[in-house]
């Protein structure tokens, strides 16, 4: 047989193949639903992806995750909120979030809270993770940028796709993020800071500028303004030990310090929100433990900063 | 540039493309579109480390060369040395000159002489262990006259930078594919068919056998201080397959890419793990270099010839040089003195060569004594593969008093759960398809082929499905680093 024929045959299988995958995801796609995962909060995501109307998206990494507490940001913002933070997500996949949902909402949001801090910049410590793939399975629009993650979008959207299998079938799912905080005290230091783990991920104690990163940062920073959005930065307590070691904070700090417009409220070490009994509330070197006392604090800030 | 990548999956097409449709009717663009191919492959890793493989590559075409015009013995052999010291000086360099800098620093320390030795910030090219042994078994054949020196630059170029065997093997030897470069390639439909059935297959043993077995083996060596015995044999259970779905998929796909370009590559692997002897093993295990070591270091040597004092030298000699060949790491060599271990006591009462054919020849299930035997070699590596992967010798040791305590009657428990119980039932239906396969080239060169059609590309839709959703994370093939 020629050669034509096999290229023949082959491109029958495989666009017999393509097809069948384009079925699947659409199948996958039409009835999706973000799912309970301990890295992120699957029902504000999925709140946020049905209601369409929400007035405080408060967006970024775990830091945002362990921070914030709904019910008090609603009571004293007057905004209904949604955390849509995910664990080592980083600016692409936070970007990624925030457009997808001014996309399909039918409101504009009043307020996005975004938790910015020393790593916010770095590619090993934030990674485009697991709540990626769920986007892209949500929100057929993305997909046209979908090359521009490639490859590390390949296994998020593996996993969010058989996350989405799985719970057709009543795979037993997983706790959300809630379950990550723990029983301890709020009036002293209960944990170790572990050099080693640090060490491993910033062996320099540098977290660096991912210029990349940057410039989704400066995409969220101009979706903000382009749709009269109030942005709201803030860095959330980290333990002195942790603090004292990042070398180029300041070159960091200076870029979320200098966005036009853009209030910036810093809770760590050297800023100017600073108290040292925060490090009372945390659960390791920085994430906190009580997103109750906390919001309770940044919400009364953000009033008074915004007046 | 990753077999498992989108971005092999685009260049591969392209390539076949181009060499059947618009370079077939020349042989010699064929070569060069292959040559080019093949450093485009190779410099989408690092393109400054191309210069090496360009460099060996001029090298041992210029020894060659000489060799064939020289006729003075002396200055035959100074050619082969040239060659020798330029192939295994680069490798000396970038794979171990820390590793002698710092035992030297550490030799002297214990002596009570201190000296500082700077050890150098060095990146390891890809594939270096691989192409200078390649290059150097044509210098050596060349030297013996066992091959005609080529006069063909761009063969020549094209046989030692063959893209798919470049970084990780088969090490072919110049006498078997450097011919089929000076041969007229004719497309053959069902060896192209077979070659991607065998890239399926090596996808298949790389992404959902090695790269699973790969999480699990990693988080168990990782915390194995914390583990119980039976936790920690598992974990080496675990990178038994890691490596040799690793290694053999990089394999399967090597050759399976090099037929859809009418290329014959040897084989690697011929199903180890259900070999009855470590001799056996040893056969079937990375039979490339297996074989290379055996023609250009054992044989030399003296081989078997000779009393046992000879026997006993050359086969740790073989195998300790084995070893080091894998790693700059006294893990290695002591993986490579283990195996000489467990392979002399076969050498020395001349049971070497009692396993040849394969096991449970025409039957479907091996005898008591077949079985215990396999379980007995299995468990043997097992034991030895512990080395290979472990951080340090300390690590290892550690790592096997933790498997012979008395927590080795626990229940494995790492932290993965079902994931583990998954992994684990892949593996062993992996092992059953290996075993019903072992016959042939590779497990599933026959399977369906007496099918009807639609029938046997639902199973091939099968594995494509399984790679893409029940695959680990992506990891790099493991003998990169080598």
């Amino acid at each position: 047989m020629k050669i034509g024929s096999f290229i023949k045959r082959s491109l029958k299988f495989l666009g017999l193949f393509m097809i069948l995958a384009i079925l699947s995801l659409s199948l996958i796609s039409a009835s999706f639903e973000f799912l309970p995962h301990s890295k992120y909060y699957g029902q504000d995501y999925e709140k946020a992806f049905n209601n369409k109307d929400i007035g405080l998206l408060a967006i970024g990494n775990s830091k945002l995750l362990a921070s914030l507490d709904n019910t008090t940001l609603q009571r004293e913002l007057g905004l209904e909120p949604v955390n849509l933070g995910s664990i080592f997500s980083n600016l692409s996949v936070t970007r990624l979030t925030f457009e997808s949902y001014l996309k399909n909402c039918k409101v504009m949001p009043k307020m996005v809270l975004m938790e910015v801090s020393w790593f916010t910049f770095n590619p090993v410590r934030t990674q485009f993770n697991e709540i990626g793939g769920d986007l892209f399975l949500n929100d057929y629009k993305l997909w046209s940028e979908a090359i521009n993650y490639y490859p590390e979008i390949i296994d998020p959207l593996r996993k969010a796709f058989m996350r989405q299998v799985y719970s057709k079938v009543n795979y037993p799912q997983q706790i959300d993020y809630s379950s990550e905080f723990k029983n301890m005290s709020r009036f002293e230091k209960t944990y170790d800071f572990m050099l080693a783990e640090f060490e491993e991920v910033f062996p320099d104690h540098i977290a660096g500028i991912d210029p990349e990163l940057l410039a989704e940062f400066e995409r969220i920073v101009a979706l903000c303004k382009d749709n009269n959005i109030k942005l709201v930065l803030y860095t959330g307590p980290e333990v002195s030990e942790y603090r004292s070691l990042q070398t180029d904070i300041e070159d960091i700090k200076t870029i979320f310090r200098n966005v036009p417009n853009v209030p910036y409220l810093d809770y760590s070490e050297g800023g100017e929100f600073f108290k040292k009994d925060y490090e009372l509330w945390m659960k390791d070197s920085h994430h906190l433990n009580e997103p109750v006392l906390f919001s309770e604090i940044l919400t009364k800030d953000i009033k008074s900063k915004l007046e | 540039m990753l077999f498992n990548s989108i971005d092999f999956a685009i260049f591969l097409p392209i390539v076949f493309f181009l060499y059947w449709f618009v370079t077939q009717k020349n042989l010699k663009l064929q070569n060069l579109l292959l040559l080019v191919a093949s450093y485009v492959f190779y410099g989408w890793w690092d393109w400054k480390f191309l210069s090496l493989i360009v460099f060996s590559s001029f090298v041992d075409y210029y020894v060659g060369r000489g060799l064939a015009r020289e006729e003075n013995q002396k200055k035959r052999r100074l050619l082969l040395l040239t060659s020798i010291l330029v192939n295994l000086g680069f490798l000396g360099f970038f794979k171990y000159y820390n590793f002698f800098a710092e035992n030297f620093a550490e030799a002297f320390t214990l002596l009570g002489n201190p000296i500082e030795v700077s050890s150098l910030n060095i990146i390891l090219p890809v594939g270096i262990s691989f192409y200078t042994f390649q290059t150097l078994s044509y210098s050596i054949d060349v030297y013996k006259q066992k091959l005609e020196p080529t006069k063909d630059m761009l063969a020549f170029f094209a046989f030692v930078s063959f893209f798919p065997q470049l970084v990780a093997g088969p090490i072919e030897r110049a006498t078997n594919l450097l011919p089929q470069f000076y041969k007229k390639r004719d497309f053959v439909y069902s060896k192209a068919v077979d070659g991607l059935r065998q890239i399926l297959w090596g996808l298949f043993k790389k992404i959902v056998i090695a790269d699973n077995c790969a999480e699990m083996a990693n988080k168990i060596f990782d915390g194995s201080a914390d583990l119980n015995g039976s936790s920690l044999l598992l974990g080496a259970f675990f990178f038994a397959f890691q490596i040799y779905g690793d290694f053999s998929g990089y394999s399967d796909i090597a050759i399976g890419t090099s037929r859809l370009f009418g290329f014959d590559l040897m084989k690697n692997f011929a199903f180890p793990y259900f070999s009855r002897d470590i001799a056996e093993f040893w056969r079937r295990w990375h039979i490339s270099l297996s074989t290379w070591f055996r023609d250009y270091l054992y044989i030399p040597l003296g081989g078997s010839r000779g009393g046992t004092w000879m026997k006993v030298r050359n086969t740790f000699i073989i195998f300790i040089v084995s070893g080091f060949w894998h790693g700059a790491n006294w893990t290695f060599i002591v993986w490579g003195a283990l195996n000489a271990i467990y392979f002399l006591p076969l050498l020395l009462l001349k049971r070497n060569r009692q396993n040849i054919g394969d096991v449970a020849e025409g039957r479907l299930l091996p005898n008591f004594r077949e079985l215990i035997s396999m379980t007995t070699t299995f468990l043997l590596t097992l034991l030895a593969w512990v080395f290979f992967r472990a951080e340090n010798l300390g690590h290892a040791l550690s790592y096997i008093s933790g498997i012979f305590s008395t927590s080795f009657f626990e229940m494995p428990d790492f932290g993965f759960g079902m994931k583990a119980i998954l992994v684990l039932l892949m593996t062993s239906a992996f092992v059953l398809f290996e075993w019903l396969g072992r016959h042939n080239e590779y497990a599933i060169e026959k399977l369906g082929l007496t099918w009807k059609r639609p029938l046997r590309h639902a199973m091939y839709y099968g594995l494509i499905l399984i790679i893409l959703f029940l695959g680990g994370s992506q990891q790099e093939f493991i003998y990169f680093q080598f």
